[in-house]
């Protein structure tokens, strides 16, 4: 465990210039939204930053709907999606998502979707639901703010296209007029493990909808618009073609389980999507 | 007042109210902490250990290595009775290495700081040096009788051959013969409250150690002995606990390093274990290749079994011993002629075992119950049926086993009977959604009471005894009692049906009696908490030392009362006689000057046998029916339903018997399904928090069904057996069979291996492909 000073910068202006001036000086910062990955690694050493800047008084505890968009400040945590009634209406996925998020009530109050996407897990729920929505991500340092895809914000397995000294400031998703039929489904081995394989389904003008998979490929794997009878052979033939180097595993599963069992968590978002609207 | 209501127990309030108190409560004045630095690698000679840094961190007080440990305490002393007696080698260890590490996580230095903290940073920046040597981490080449290369014989630490009959020569002639393997995964145990050790000395040079403890007089004894002291110079306190599952019991060399630091530093010192640390230690891990011969009926004959037991790095603690518990424990519930197990025990390069709930006695119930399974899937049997054919029945009681345990009390067929319709909800298939039923039954009989060296006896054979357990009850100045006994509570209440046997036999209510545990200047000497003995054996003790005061304070009131001791009735708060005349107990007291504390032993004393030694007491047994739903999509395992029958003899309180099964049955879920301790392929622990060592929470398992069917122990003092370790084993046996009757159904391979995790189901469900 090493020694770090903590900051609560009072606005995000004050919390990307924290982050200049310590990377300036040769320091590494480490911000904290929830922190319900990052402090236990704090506590087990395996992250030694030498400034912690925790956004909880940066005043991005909000969601705003604008046209065409809302936008979830990095400190909303699920708990404040899953009471937001404007989410539930319009981001159906997300609301449903952030009611499933392994760990309960006290992960749920407390954990962000900022802090999933910064934290890049490929086997999330975050991840993968963020690319189904479309997400964006806006970035903000000392040298402005840029407004990032998230398919191109998450670069690998714990990886973001994050420089030292920019943070995450609020995730946008595009909402339409009328919200879009979805469907998830989650696998995980136990109440208390991560999840293991996820797909995340939205419906399209097309026939069928388009599936996102978590837990498959290091980063988000999403799959043209399809039907549910095509769904198990789409999977497969996406999955054939993936470069080895893109293939995810870890403790809970390796590669060739997820492969096995990408098909079926597919269709079964599909059907879901098929059952909320019959 | 029956003997078995529903009553809470005594201080539920205090754990609920936070009030309680554990060992990271306490923080005397001038506390300092300690943190450990464990070895990185599974087998390495230590070329040096560079401790400057971390007495340059701010805080830290001191550092000391296994040279300077060395010069101040000896060898740890093996714990836990004769190994020899069981065939097994008398380790002694220094609490820290000097010359080599055996395992990722072995201690090797200790660094003590102002705040726990500071130490953890100390202990991050000692450097040590490591030459590495060849690591034995698959003890697979064990498997078998062959004798072995003397490099791998040196890894044995016991063997074990458990005989009955001639095996060879029955399978030779079986009209059936199954070839079968199993395997369990190492697991460990995950009680709430992690380890912690307290020490601080006085100027007199006595040592006081508080510590989350489940053997405070064997903690006593070995401090001592490292130390160097007298047992009397030692006083060890157990404040409340947060489960210990046989992880708390003595021979953990934290214990004495902890009493060193303080000595050294001249300060209170404590330690607490962090979750990754807690989750080194593991066991139950075993290979079984078996060998079952039967008749046309189902009826077994023969059963031959190599096994194999990979117990991590070899310690003082009582780990390895589950092994010979493992041997020792065939044939389970069935009566087999023709027995022959033969067992090997070896040390490997990961962290040492400790007890494990179960105590070794779950893996043979999940290899029976699979066997017995298989045979009848064989034949065409009822799975209940095959059982019945083969169960221990109660005309052959008392049944010697072939290890010499002797089941003196059961009616394995009656807990058969009950759980086999149980749970019959209409649950069925849905092939739509991919979603598979599946039921299954186990039976388990669980010697308990500790004593487990079974041994046919003869010339040269050593004798074994039984071990006592005491209890103290006195009267105190306010006319309450105190309960005093060897006996203590992991967390699981037992000093609640302490005090209610205690007033029982006083004429009073539980609240008029204060239980004392864990205290050696206090409590008379005992085994504190280990084999289901708490209320089996304790609670004789207690029964018998109230007794005693209740004769005594009748008769000092019948002297003061002028009457005749035997007209006298002991009631709350006062004894009266049967002309109105009375005395309230704190009045007694005040004018007898006291009367003095009884004290009693206890001891179950099982019929001699000159053909055998001493062994387990008494048998508990139960009968349990599992259901699941296998996702055949994914590999996925839902717990449906559980039930289980369970004959602990008398129910002493069913509150807390039950506690003890819905505990245990949690844990036989949690094997079965998810729990699994895993290393890398360089030995280091992969599963080091909740996170990746899956142990069931509640949304994860079944409201259970529990019956008692009451068999009393015949050679206890209440007819109780002991409620502390079933249910591991059969509910896991019992899960593994459901989950092989939906993957059977759908053409799958046998369940073989537990946990069942979705990737090992998946792949039962696809023998021919690659899905792991």
């Amino acid at each position: 465990m090493s020694p770090y000073r903590t900051v609560l910068p009072p606005d995000p202006a004050a919390a990307a210039e924290q982050l200049a001036e310590t990377v300036t000086g040769g320091g590494t910062p480490l911000v904290i939204s929830g922190g319900t990955l990052a402090v236990p690694a704090l506590q087990r050493g395996e992250l030694t930053p030498t400034v912690l800047v925790d956004l909880h008084r940066a005043g991005l505890d909000t969601v705003v709907l604008h046209d065409g968009y809302v936008e979830i400040g990095a400190t909303v945590t699920y708990q404040r999606i899953l009471d937001s009634p404007a989410l539930a209406e319009r981001v159906p996925l997300l609301h449903r998502v952030a009611g499933g998020i392994t760990g309960g009530i006290q992960i749920r109050n407390q954990a962000t979707v900022a802090g999933a996407l910064c934290a890049a897990r490929p086997q999330s729920d975050a991840p993968a639901t963020a690319v189904a929505l479309g997400a964006r991500v806006v970035v903000r340092s000392v040298r402005g703010t840029r407004i990032v895809p998230v398919e191109e914000f998450l670069t690998g397995a714990g990886r973001t296209d994050l420089a030292a000294d920019e943070l995450v400031e609020a995730v946008r998703i595009p909402v339409g007029p009328a919200p879009r039929r979805c469907g998830y489904a989650k696998l995980k081995f136990a109440e208390s493990s991560w999840p293991v394989v996820t797909a995340a389904a939205l419906a399209t003008a097309a026939p069928g909808a388009t599936v996102v998979l978590g837990g498959v490929a290091v980063t988000p794997l999403r799959l043209p618009p399809t039907p549910p009878d095509r769904i198990g052979d789409v999977v497969a033939d996406r999955l054939a073609r993936l470069p080895p180097e893109q293939h995810w595993s870890d403790l809970r599963a390796g590669w060739a389980y997820r492969r096995s069992v990408a098909p079926t968590l597919a269709a079964r978002a599909l059907a879901a999507v098929a059952e909320e609207h019959p | 007042m029956t003997s078995s209501s529903r009553w809470p127990r005594t201080d539920a309030e205090s754990f609920v109210e936070g009030r309680a108190t554990f060992i990271d409560d306490l923080r005397p004045e001038g506390l300092a902490h300690l943190a450990v630095v464990r070895s990185t690698r599974p087998h390495a000679r230590i070329t040096g250990i560079d401790a400057v840094a971390a007495k340059a961190v701010d805080g830290v007080l001191r550092v000391v290595d296994g040279r300077e440990a060395r010069l101040h305490l000896r060898p740890m002393p093996y714990q836990f009775g004769e190994p020899e007696l069981i065939g097994g080698r008398r380790s002694s260890l220094e609490a820290l290495p000097v010359e080599r590490v055996r395992y990722v996580g072995e201690p090797v230095a200790v660094v003590v700081a102002e705040t726990a903290r500071a130490a953890r940073r100390g202990a991050a920046a000692v450097t040590v040096g490591y030459d590495d040597l060849p690591a034995l981490l698959d003890a697979g080449p064990f498997l078998g009788r062959d004798p072995l290369a003397p490099e791998l014989e040196r890894h044995v630490i016991a063997s074990h051959h458990v005989t009955a009959g001639d095996a060879a020569a029955a399978l030779a002639r079986a009209e059936h013969r199954l070839d079968l393997t199993f395997s369990v995964a190492r697991s460990t145990t995950a009680p709430i409250e992690p380890r912690g050790y307290l020490a601080s000395w006085d100027r007199a040079g006595r040592l006081t150690v508080q510590a989350s403890h489940q053997q405070p007089f064997q903690l006593r004894a070995e401090l001592a002995e490292i130390l160097g002291l007298a047992e009397a110079d030692v006083r060890v306190v157990v404040p409340h606990v947060g489960g210990a599952f046989g992880a708390k019991m003595t021979g953990q060399v934290e214990e004495p390093l902890v009493c060193l630091a303080s000595r050294l530093c001249g300060r209170p010192v404590k330690w607490i274990e962090s979750r990754e640390e807690c989750f080194l230690g593991g066991g139950r891990e075993q290979v079984h290749r078996l060998q079952v011969g039967f008749d046309a009926t189902g009826r077994v004959h023969a059963l031959r079994d190599d096994m194999v037991v990979p117990v991590g790095a070899e310690s003082v603690s009582p780990g390895w011993r589950q092994g010979w518990v493992s041997a020792a424990s065939f044939p389970t519930a069935y009566d087999v002629a023709h027995v022959d197990v033969h067992s090997r025990v070896v040390a490997t390069h990961v962290p040492p075992w400790h007890s494990c709930r179960g105590f070794g006695k779950e893996a043979p119930i999940f290899v029976m119950e699979r066997t017995m399974d298989l045979v009848g899937r064989r034949l065409g049997l009822d799975p209940a049926e095959v059982r019945r054919r083969n169960l221990v029945r109660p005309a052959q009681l008392p049944y010697r086993t072939p290890a010499g345990f002797l089941i003196d009390s059961a009616d394995l067929p009656a807990l058969l009977d009950r759980v086999a319709g149980a749970d019959d909800d209409g649950a069925r298939d849905d092939a739509g959604t991919g979603r598979f039923v599946g039921t299954g039954i186990a039976v388990e009989v669980t010697p308990e009471g500790g004593g487990h060296a079974a041994a046919r006896s003869g010339p040269g054979v050593p004798t074994t005894s039984a071990a006592p357990e005491s209890a103290a009850v006195a009267l105190t100045a306010d006319g309450r009692f105190e309960v005093r006994t060897g006996t203590t509570s992991p967390g699981s209440g037992n000093e609640t049906a302490l005090a209610r046997l205690a007033a029982d036999e006083l004429g009073t209510t539980r609240d008029a009696v204060t239980v004392v545990q864990g205290d050696t200047d206090r409590c008379p000497p005992g085994t504190g908490n280990a084999s289901s003995r708490a209320i089996a054996v304790g609670g004789p003790a207690v029964v018998l030392a109230a007794r005693g005061l209740a004769t005594a304070v009748r008769a000092a009131a019948a002297e003061l009362l002028g009457a005749d001791t035997d007209e006298l009735v002991l009631g709350a708060g006062a004894v009266a006689g049967p002309e109105g005349q009375q005395i309230t107990l704190a009045e007694l007291h005040r004018r007898t000057g006291g009367v003095p504390a009884c004290t009693r032993s206890y001891r179950p004393e099982p019929p001699e046998d000159p053909g055998y030694r001493y062994s387990y007491p008494y048998f508990s047994s139960a009968a349990y029916r599992a259901r699941v739903t296998v996702d055949a999509g994914t590999g996925a395992v839902r717990l449906d339903a559980l039930t289980a029958v369970h004959d602990c003899g008398r129910v002493v309180d069913p509150v807390l018997v039950e506690g003890q099964l819905h505990g245990a049955l949690a844990m036989g879920a949690g094997l079965a399904l998810s729990e699994a301790s895993r290393t890398d392929d360089a030995g280091a622990p992969a599963t080091r928090s909740f996170k990746e060592y899956l142990v069931p929470r509640a949304n994860d398992l079944p409201e259970f069904v529990l019956g008692h069917h009451e068999t009393p122990a015949p050679y206890t003092l209440l007819g109780a057996k002991g409620a502390g370790e079933a249910g591991v084993g059969g509910a896991l046996a019992a899960i593994a069979n459901a989950v092989d009757d939906a993957v059977g159904r759908l053409g799958g391979s046998p369940v073989t291996t537990v946990p069942l995790d979705p990737p090992t189901v998946l792949a039962l469900l696809h023998p021919d492909g690659d899905v792991r």
